[in-house]
């Protein structure tokens, strides 16, 4: 009831927070590459895209978790 | 309120009724999508496959060949190119109706977890049938324990590597889900938005309307973004996949 | 709601087998006319390159091969144009030395009329003067011209005179 709702909300709320971590992480790193090498700004920014819609798709799991809690 | 906005925009609703063997096989709403976005698809390629002195044929060649050069022979190498055509059925599949769930008053297909998930299934079938067309059986199967781990490990790595190959299409197929569903829900809420101040108060709904729809504008542009990246994602996992279980190590 | 998440078996399997058949007829009627015509025009574009390096290729060893023809005919020509010099130069020198022998001629045959010329008028002046001499005497001597000692004695006077 109650509890469910709110350890499903928490649960969101501590995935997204990996989720933030991991991308910010890839976003520094991608630009510092671009930085050191402008003429390589098309190869990262595809790799960085890829990377980050990976990393997004754990998170999306991990919500999806937390929904099935709420739902049910 | 909310609830039934979601539940008529996002769900699909049965509209006849059959019972194959048991089973629950009626014709949905996403199903008579699907098969009209199918249709579709199966009179307008092969019209434009046939011109050549069209705008249309270059943007779509354009494609096709992103598709062959930088997902299909950058994973699977020159011998890969028998699979072009399935790899360019399964990135235009996913693309058109996504693309056209954006319009209003229609539903988007891809936001519906068993069709994500019928997908990821194909993805499954091809890996394991294609792995063993190529390989054989046993040595598909003994390709799940990865060369020069110590023999005590192997029969761990053998488990990891199981139940590895299910996760990766599960999460394929709630990856491209909730991709797809989370756009919708973020504007549905947006927009009811508007609605829950107007009851409380019909000034501070008046007042909720600017933000409230370049919110959602905003969400809708990110969204198209987000169907290209997601369509090229789950064709280039594919194409991973597919060549890690036909080349041996 | 709570059927969002819930994967319906009849969807699936419907979603498969629409994908199958698509796969399938698109493959035979769109990618593989699509696929064909876009490796013909890749062989073709790589095709009209290495057709058109050779070609490059080749016409510079024309033109290398045309420069050295022009290089032999162009000595030629100049070994032409020098005997043909050689040859005028002659040409002028024996001209000159067959005009100076004629106006040589020309000369020496004018110098032959004039002394012809000369003589003639001498002769004539001779006459004119032994006429002269012969009336001045008349009228010096009078009438005594009709016997034939004066007749001798002038034809005396003009025989001296002649030698003279």
């Amino acid at each position: 009831m109650e509890m469910a709702n709110m350890g499903a909300a928490i649960g969101a709320g501590l995935a997204i927070i990996g989720a933030g971590i991991g991308i910010g992480i890839l976003a520094f790193a991608a630009l510092q590459g671009i930085a050191r090498q402008p003429e390589a700004i098309k190869d990262i920014r595809a790799n960085m895209l890829i990377a980050a819609a990976l990393i997004e798709g754990l998170a999306f799991l991990a919500l999806i978790i937390c929904l099935l809690g709420i739902l049910k | 309120m909310i609830v039934d906005s979601l539940e008529h925009h996002i769900l699909d609703h049965a509209r006849f009724h059959l019972n194959i063997f048991g089973y629950n096989m009626s014709i949905t709403d996403h199903l008579i999508f699907i098969t009209a976005m199918s249709i579709l698809m199966l009179i307008a390629f092969p019209i434009i496959a046939r011109l050549k002195h069209w705008k249309i044929n270059s943007l779509i060649e354009v494609m096709v060949l992103f598709v062959r050069d930088d997902i299909v022979i950058a994973s699977m190498g020159k011998e890969g190119e028998k699979y072009t055509p399935y790899f360019c059925t399964l990135f235009f599949m996913i693309l058109t109706t996504s693309l056209v769930g954006m319009i209003p008053f229609s539903k988007t297909v891809t936001g519906n977890l068993s069709v994500t998930g019928g997908l990821a299934l194909t993805t499954f079938l091809l890996v394991n049938f294609m792995g063993i067309k190529e390989q054989g059986l046993i040595k598909y199967i003994k390709s799940f324990v990865p060369a020069g781990a110590p023999p005590l490990l192997a029969p761990l790595m053998f488990v990891l590597e199981i139940i590895g190959l299910f996760t990766k299409t599960i999460a394929l197929a709630i990856r491209l889900f909730a991709n797809m569903i989370a756009g919708h829900i973020v504007v549905i809420c947006f927009i009811s938005l508007i609605f829950i101040f107007t009851q409380m108060n019909l000034i501070s709904g008046l007042i909720t309307i600017p933000p409230s729809v370049g919110m959602s504008l905003f969400v809708n542009l990110l969204e198209i973004l987000i169907i290209f990246i997601q369509a090229y994602i789950f064709t280039f996992l594919t194409a991973i996949f597919t060549s890690m279980a036909i080349h041996e190590h | 709601m709570e059927h969002l998440l819930e994967p319906h078996f009849g969807l699936m399997f419907w979603t498969i087998l629409n994908f199958f058949l698509l796969v399938f007829l698109l493959g035979k009627f769109a990618w593989k006319p699509m696929i064909k015509a876009i490796n013909d025009r890749e062989n073709r574009i790589s095709s009209d390159i290495s057709s058109a390096e050779k070609n490059r290729q080749e016409s510079e060893k024309l033109k290398a091969e045309m420069d050295e023809g022009l290089k032999k005919i162009k000595k030629q020509s100049d070994k032409l144009i020098k005997e043909a010099k050689e040859l005028g130069e002659k040409n002028k020198e024996e001209i000159l030395i067959t005009a100076k022998e004629q106006a040589h001629k020309i000369i020496q045959s004018a110098k032959g009329d004039i002394e012809i010329e000369k003589q003639n008028a001498i002769k004539q002046i001779q006459t004119e003067m032994s006429n002269v001499v012969i009336l001045a005497s008349e009228k010096l001597i009078g009438k005594n011209l009709d016997s034939k000692d004066n007749k001798k004695f002038t034809e005396k006077v003009i025989s001296e005179l002649e030698k003279n």
